[in-house]
């Protein structure tokens, strides 16, 4: 039997220390729904602050995102839409891939596609200046 | 009496090579369940494999693919349906012979949900009592007759039957996590806690869709989820 059929003895020695339980299933679902949600109002408000102060050129564009407020906050837009998507493909590498050296494979290469996105996004947003 | 076409999945694996589908045409009434055209069929050609017992829904014995979608033979209408009536063996299963799967993964993934209470205490000797209250919170989660045709409609179950235990087993996981006389809530919920075993519902819910009897593990899984998310704060 591969899943724990303890006596009731054993799961209640074991379920006693719930601080120290791993948490990776809930937490890595728990960080996409919070991604979401960060993402839905950051493209609302910046919808909403991009309509009511459009920029009229490249130098007031360039003036916007230099501001500390909106680059920090974009960045932190651009860094949780790849902790998203690394969540996402990580799904669906485990959902269809089921063979081990392959699966290890894609999610490696995932793995660095998004964080040399990460690198380069941070790069690009953090860097804007007048 | 009206003619009814059926087309039905045969695979016989010590005489067939390949699973084929076999057309019947029978004079049957528009009243009929499709579990009575399987046994008119049955009458005629004996060597059809199929399962049933109580024929009104309660045994959970007959689910099949019927026209695409998972369902009870013996309370799904005849007159409903499309025809002919493409009648297939549960899909993700071990096809034994015909329409006859092999539940053997399915019930062990119900067996992982430790489908009983268990209690710490010692136990009372009279009964176990319950509010009316209490007893309201399992309403939705005891009437499930392990048809499996949740579990077998739901394509998170197709790719990981051994890791992910499907809609079926998590509903009553959280029947027995919701029931006010058990005393395991932390350890049924620490057992939950890999990526698989319930993190593979992407809520699909195609298992709400297919419940011969309504109900609905989408929102039992939601409910695990919240309750984890309850013990990590």
């Amino acid at each position: 039997m591969c899943v724990g059929r303890g006596t009731a003895s054993d799961s209640y020695r074991h379920g006693g220390d719930v601080m120290s339980r791993k948490s990776i299933g809930l937490r890595t679902w728990l960080m996409q729904r919070l991604s979401a949600v960060y993402m839905m109002l950051f493209v609302v408000g910046f919808a909403i602050y991009f309509i009511s102060n459009t920029p009229a050129s490249f130098l007031e564009w360039r003036m916007m995102m230099a501001n500390t407020f909106v680059a920090i906050t974009a960045t932190l837009f651009f860094l949780l839409l790849l902790v998203h998507a690394w969540i996402g493909m990580r799904d669906v590498i485990m959902d269809y891939i089921h063979i081990d050296g392959l699966r290890l494979l894609l999610l490696t290469g995932v793995g660095f596609a998004l964080l040399g996105a990460a690198i380069w996004i941070t790069k690009i947003l953090l860097t804007v200046t007048v | 009496m009206e003619t009814v076409r059926l087309s039905v999945y045969r695979y016989n694996p010590e005489k067939d090579q390949q699973p084929y589908m076999q057309e019947y045409e029978l004079a049957l009434g528009a009243d009929k369940m499709v579990l009575d055209a399987l046994k008119m069929v049955k009458a005629q050609d004996e060597s059809l494999s199929f399962r049933h017992s109580c024929g009104e829904g309660v045994c959970g014995s007959d689910g099949l693919n019927i026209n695409g979608t998972n369902a009870l033979s013996c309370v799904t209408a005849i007159a409903d349906l499309e025809q002919p009536i493409e009648i297939r063996p549960l899909p993700g299963l071990p096809v034994i012979r015909d329409l006859v799967v092999d539940m053997a993964q399915f019930y062990k993934q119900y067996r992982a949900a430790k489908p009983y209470l268990i209690v710490k205490d010692p136990e009372p000797e009279v009964e176990f009592k319950q509010t009316p209250a209490q007893r309201e919170e399992l309403d939705g989660l005891y009437e499930c007759v392990l048809c499996a045709c949740c579990s077998t409609s739901c394509p998170s179950f197709w790719w990981n039957p051994d890791k992910f235990m499907g809609p079926a087993a998590l509903l009553q996981s959280y029947r027995f996590l919701a029931d006010s006389r058990d005393q395991a809530t932390d350890e049924r919920l620490d057992e939950m806690e890999d990526a698989y075993k319930l993190y593979r519902c992407h809520t699909i819910m195609n298992c709400v869709q297919v419940c011969p009897k309504g109900l609905n593990p989408t929102r039992a899984i939601g409910k695990i989820k919240h309750m984890m998310l309850k013990q990590l704060t």
